[in-house]
Parts: C-alpha cells; structure tokens; sequence
C-alpha cells in the first residue's frame, strides 16, 4: 500500500546522502532502509508477521550521539539488536566504515571489536557465577591476544578506573551479586571498552537504574564520546536525557522512523505529532503548575500504540493523531526535508498545515478534535 | 563457602551416610577379612541359617555364609554399580541434553528425537533382554547397560534448562564478545548446571543401585558376584520372609534406603553450593554479646 511512497522517500534519501557523504566526515555506522519482520506461530498453527522495524535508517558519526527515542514497543531495541548483530534485517543492509556486512565468523568478529552492545538490564547482562576479573579478562583476551598477563592486568586496572570502580583490585574480585546496578552497568560498559570499540550501542543503558546515579552514568558516557571519539547510538524514552547528552534525536512510532534532526530544533519545534506527544508528556520542571490542565485535559483518551501485525493503513499514527486528514487514512506520508538535516513524515507538511502544530498543544487539539466531533 | 554447604544438619548427616558406605565399599572387605576373620564366601557347615549372635554378628544364610561380610562385600558391588552407571547416565545426558538445548535448530532437533526415543522405550524389559543376550553379566556391564539406558529424563530437563540459559543477556553479551561455542556452553551455561546435575547424579546412583538390586532380584546378575542385589535375590529365593529370617533381606534393604535418604539429603544442600547468590542470602550467625545492663535499669 505504501510502497510507492516509502521508495520515493528512501530515493530522495539516498539522492540527499550523495553530496553529504562528500563533505561530513565518514559514517562509522549505518542502517540503510533496514526493516525486520519476526514470524510468531499462534496457538493453531496460524502464522503471522510482526513489522517490529520498517525501512528504518541510522547514521552514526564518530564523536557523535544520536538518540533513537520512541515508546514501548516501537522498534527502538529491534534496530539496536540489528545493528548489533543479533538479528539479521529482513531488508535493508547495515554497513560499517561504508562496507557491507558478511556473514562469515571472523567478520562478525571483526565488527564486534568496532561495535558493542550495553544491554539495558545490568542485572541480566553479567554471568552471576563470573567475577568482575573474568569478563573483563575474557574480553581481552579475545581482542587483544597479543596481550600477555601483566599487560591485560595493568589494561584491566584502566578500563575499570575509567568507569570509576576504584580500588579497581577490590571491584575486579567481585562477583555481580556484590556490586549495585550502577556498579554493574559501569562493569558492562568497561568490558564493552575493553574491546576498543568504535561504536556503542546504548539499549535503555540507563532505565534499570537508580534515578540519583543516571547523571553520572550520562555524564561518563559524554565521557567516552569527548575523549575517545566514540560514536553512541542512546536509546530511550526519556526525552530529557536524550536532551542532556546526544547531538541528534531520531523519533520512532510503531517501528518507523517519524522525524530526527538536531536535538534542539527537535525538541523545540517537533514538526511530527506524535514527536510533539512525546515531548509534552515528559515532565518540565519549568512549566507552570496551572499548566497542567491545558496540558493534560486530554491525556485519557491519547489511545494505545498500534499493533505491529496489523499496521494501521496511511499513516501508522492517524488514529491517535488530532490532525488526522483523509490522506493520513490512505497513503503513508511522505519525507519533508526542513532544512539543516530536520525531517518528518507527516501529511501537514505536505498540505500546507504545518503551523497548526505549533500553536496548539497535543492534549488540546485532541480535545478540541473531540468537541468537534460530538458537535457534527 | 565448604563450610556454609556443610552447616545444615541435612547435609552433614547425608554426607556421613555416603562417606561411611564409600568407605565401608572401599575398605569393608579387608577389614571384615583381617579384622574379624570373616569371608563371605566361606561357608561355615556347623552354622546354617544361624540368627545373628555368636561367631557371626549378622547370622548366616543356608549355605553358612556370614552375613556381615556378605554385606560389606555387597557394599562394594552395589556402590561400584552405583557410581558408574550415574557417571555414565549423567555423563550422556549431559553430551546430549545441553548441546540440544543451547545450539536449538536442527542439532536440537536431532538430540532431541533420540532423547525421545530412550524416554519411552520401555527400559527394564530391553535391560533383561541386553543383558541375556550379553550373557557374562559381571557387574560392569550390568552398570554399564543401566547408565546407558537411563540418561533421558535428566537429559530432557538439562535441555530446557540450557534453552532457557542460553538465550539470556549474559550469553548474548559473551558471544558478542566473540566467545565460541563451546567456551559458550562450557564457561557461561554449563555452570549454572552444576546443582541440577549433581542432584541429577545423586538421583542417578540411587537409580543404579536399586536398578542393579531389581535386576538382581529378577535374576539378570553374576551369580558369583556378591551385591546388596543378590542377597535379596537369594532371601527371595529361599522365601526368608515366610520363615522369619529377617537377618537375610533387613540389612541390604536398609543400607539401600539408608543411601537413597543420605543422597536425598545432600541435595539439598548442593543447591545452595551451585547459586551464589543463595550463599549470600544465608544470615551469617552473630553471637550476641551478653545483654547489656540496661541503661538506667533501676529506674
């Protein structure tokens, strides 16, 4: 239904990242169009097929954080573990340093000394039965072979001061059941380091901890990025982190991309309704306390996400979108380039309603949508 | 860690059984034969199916064979099929129960349906049947054909416990590290095992040494190989119930139910051994110092 569309979008892309790729400095990593669907079998035998990820592209710099923001649902830890390898895309390629991938052992091998993973649940993601000496220590030993005893001894005394686990003899010796979430994210991302990596994949890094250590925890992850160049894909929910760390933002709804740009023309001016949703419902410490009834008048009825094996037809978000036209119902929207690398696909742009979007809020043209409706 | 395995009383009291019966296996016989004087081969014509008492602590059988002996030399048979018939059950259901579960696709298919093959083929008739058509029975081949007939079940639960592992966060991060395989399998997966296995194992040789004992019972055993087994075999023979010579089937049934219950209580200790984290939860017993008078008592 939407293909014509989504090819001419991803042609203009394509037509666009000719000229860019020129000038910016190289793409360490890039998703190209990469979409997932998973088979689920039902109870009888019925089968059907989740779109979790569609024709979803990711371009990472060095030095640069782009933060992949969305809710629940929307395809954000898919495109992570594709780009992590652990699933292969169903379309699309993902390509390193401008090479496709190959699937034999060693490549994989070669791509995960550039690329790693920190999973978002630290008290998943460590052997209970290791001591914080073995993972470290097996990570070197894979990348590093060269390495000899005292050399990957003194190596692990760095990457475990890097992440500020001092007396770093004491951390080594303990187990993950002796360490607190914190404790145990800062020793992921110290065995991810310890690879060398070019990229980290941040999947919710930060959402299984307390809320008094995610600071610190944003604050090493700049860290790594000012010091080492490393390019971080941050995923998460929380728009307000995503403020605080990444360069760029890229919004995901029901398992496509809807709008990225610059992380402050993003989050200003969301040019996409369901980016302008997800921004006024996180919490503003500046916003006034009365302004929470113009806000919110209408938060009971924002409606659920769609599911992903039946996709609404046109546009994913028009049955919860106040501004939803005839052509939102139809046909998938197309990309609208708005300058200094913002884009959104949404019909308001294409028709000329763009403004209505910044002079109201999300909640009360949702229940002004609702009058409307009654009155007719 | 040793010692907080062996604080409970559970533990402690099942490790003793074991070890006493090792030892008793181990060294019983020599110190039956040059301690007491006793063979459990000889027989003593002036004391046919004589009660315990006298010369012979344990009484004798028809053939005037001291009992005591007998079962210490059937301590040694019985522990011997025991050990190596679980060493051998464990061991295949291991091979296959764990590669099944952690590789998944058609390994697991493979495993699996073989798995399935030995779950419901029925075990005890094909037993007598290999062990008839092996016909030099010695206790070897009889631990031999109950371990390898008897590994699926603890294969089965290995494998679903090794899916379950396998697919967990700490085997993605370890293989996106670059771990291979079978480190995978060996390093991360195979540890969290060791509690299921070891009870397996425990379960396996009390299965062995009751296997052997009904086969024995049955008639399928070396006629000249003493066990816990043939003992009962022979008391089953002679119908010592009917005639009240208890001292023929009480002491084999009851070393056999003494080593079920002390492998029993052992796991529930290995538990606690294999999970660290249950270790920690244990509270560590703090002496308390003598009350303190109490501030301002008298008032």
């Amino acid at each position: 239904m939407s293909k014509p569309v989504a090819e001419a979008a991803s042609a203009a892309d394509r037509r666009a990242r000719q000229p860019e790729a020129a000038q910016a400095p190289e793409y360490v990593l890039e998703a190209r169009d990469v979409s997932k669907h998973f088979t689920v079998r039902g109870a009888l035998g019925r089968t059907s097929v989740v779109r979790a990820v569609e024709d979803a592209t990711v371009r990472l710099r060095p030095g640069q954080i782009l933060a992949l923001v969305g809710e629940s649902g929307s395809g954000k830890t898919t495109l992570a573990r594709m780009l992590a390898r652990f699933h292969e895309p169903t379309r699309g390629e993902i390509v390193l340093r401008g090479e496709p991938l190959s699937g034999s052992r060693r490549a994989r091998r070669t791509y995960h000394s550039e690329v790693q993973l920190i999973f978002q649940d630290p008290f998943g993601s460590l052997n209970p039965l290791h001591r914080v000496r073995y993972n470290l220590d097996r990570a070197l030993r894979l990348h590093h072979p060269q390495l000899s005893a005292a050399e990957r001894e003194e190596r692990m005394t760095q990457l475990l001061e890097r992440v500020s686990l001092t007396p770093a003899a004491e951390f080594a010796a303990k187990f993950p059941h002796e360490l607190s979430g914190g404790q145990r994210q800062r020793v992921v991302i110290a065995r991810a380091l310890a690879v060398e990596p070019r990229v980290l994949l941040g999947d919710e890094p930060i959402s299984m901890l307390d809320v008094s250590i995610r600071l610190e925890m944003l604050n090493l992850l700049q860290r790594l990025r000012t010091e080492d160049g490393l390019a971080l894909l941050y995923i998460t929910h929380d728009i307000a982190s995503a403020r605080y760390l990444c360069d760029e933002i890229a919004v995901m709804y029901a398992g496509q991309m809807v709008e990225s740009g610059p992380k402050e023309d993003v989050i200003a001016s969301p040019q996409h309704p369901y980016t302008k949703l997800l921004i006024e419902s996180s919490p503003d410490p500046e916003r006034g306390v009365g302004d929470r009834e113009v806000f919110f008048a209408g938060a009971d009825e924002l409606g659920e996400p769609p599911s992903l094996i039946d996709p609404p037809a046109g546009c994913r978000f028009h049955p919860r979108c106040p501004f939803a036209m005839q052509e939102c119902l139809e046909q998938a929207p197309p990309r609208t380039e708005l300058g200094g690398g913002h884009w959104a696909t949404c019909w308001l742009h294409a028709k000329g309603r763009a403004g209505e979007l910044a002079d109201t809020t999300h909640a009360a043209a949702t229940a002004a949508r609702r009058d409307a409706l009654q009155g007719a | 860690m040793r010692t907080a395995f062996l604080r409970s009383w559970k533990v402690r009291i099942g490790v003793a059984i074991l070890a006493f019966f090792l030892l008793l296996a181990v060294f019983g016989p020599w110190l039956t034969h040059s301690v007491l004087g006793l063979d459990p081969r000889a027989n003593d014509t002036t004391a046919i199916s004589r009660s315990p008492g006298g010369g012979h602590p344990l009484g004798t059988n028809q053939f005037g064979q001291d009992m005591l002996a007998q079962v210490v030399a059937g301590a040694r048979g019985s522990m011997y099929v025991g050990l190596l018939g679980a060493v051998v059950g464990t061991a295949i259901a291991i091979v296959v129960g764990v590669p099944a579960g952690f590789y998944g696709g058609k390994v697991d298919a493979a495993l699996n349906f073989l798995t399935n093959l030995f779950l419901v083929m029925p075990t005890l008739p094909l037993i007598m049947i290999v062990a008839g058509y092996l016909q030099g029975t010695g206790l070897t081949t009889i631990a031999l054909i109950i371990g390898f007939f008897g590994w699926s079940g603890g294969a089965r639960t290995l494998r679903a416990q090794a899916m379950s592992i396998a697919n967990r966060d700490f085997v993605r991060a370890m293989r996106m590290l670059g771990e291979r395989g079978r480190r995978l399998v060996f390093a991360e997966v195979l540890p969290h095992l060791t509690g299921l296995i070891a009870s397996m194992f425990l379960h396996a040789m009390i299965g062995a040494v009751m296997a052997e004992a009904g086969l024995a019972f049955l008639g399928i055993s070396d006629s000249s190989a003493i066990s816990w087994g043939t003992m009962i075999q022979g008391a089953q023979q002679q119908s010592a119930v009917l005639r009240g010579l208890w001292w023929w089937f009480v002491p084999p049934g009851l070393c056999i139910a003494l080593i079920g219950t002390a492998a029993a209580l052992v796991n529930f200790g290995i538990d606690e051994l294999a999970n660290p984290k249950l270790r920690a939860a244990r509270p560590v017993p703090v002496r308390r110092a003598k009350q303190p008078a109490r501030a301002g008592g008298a008032a």
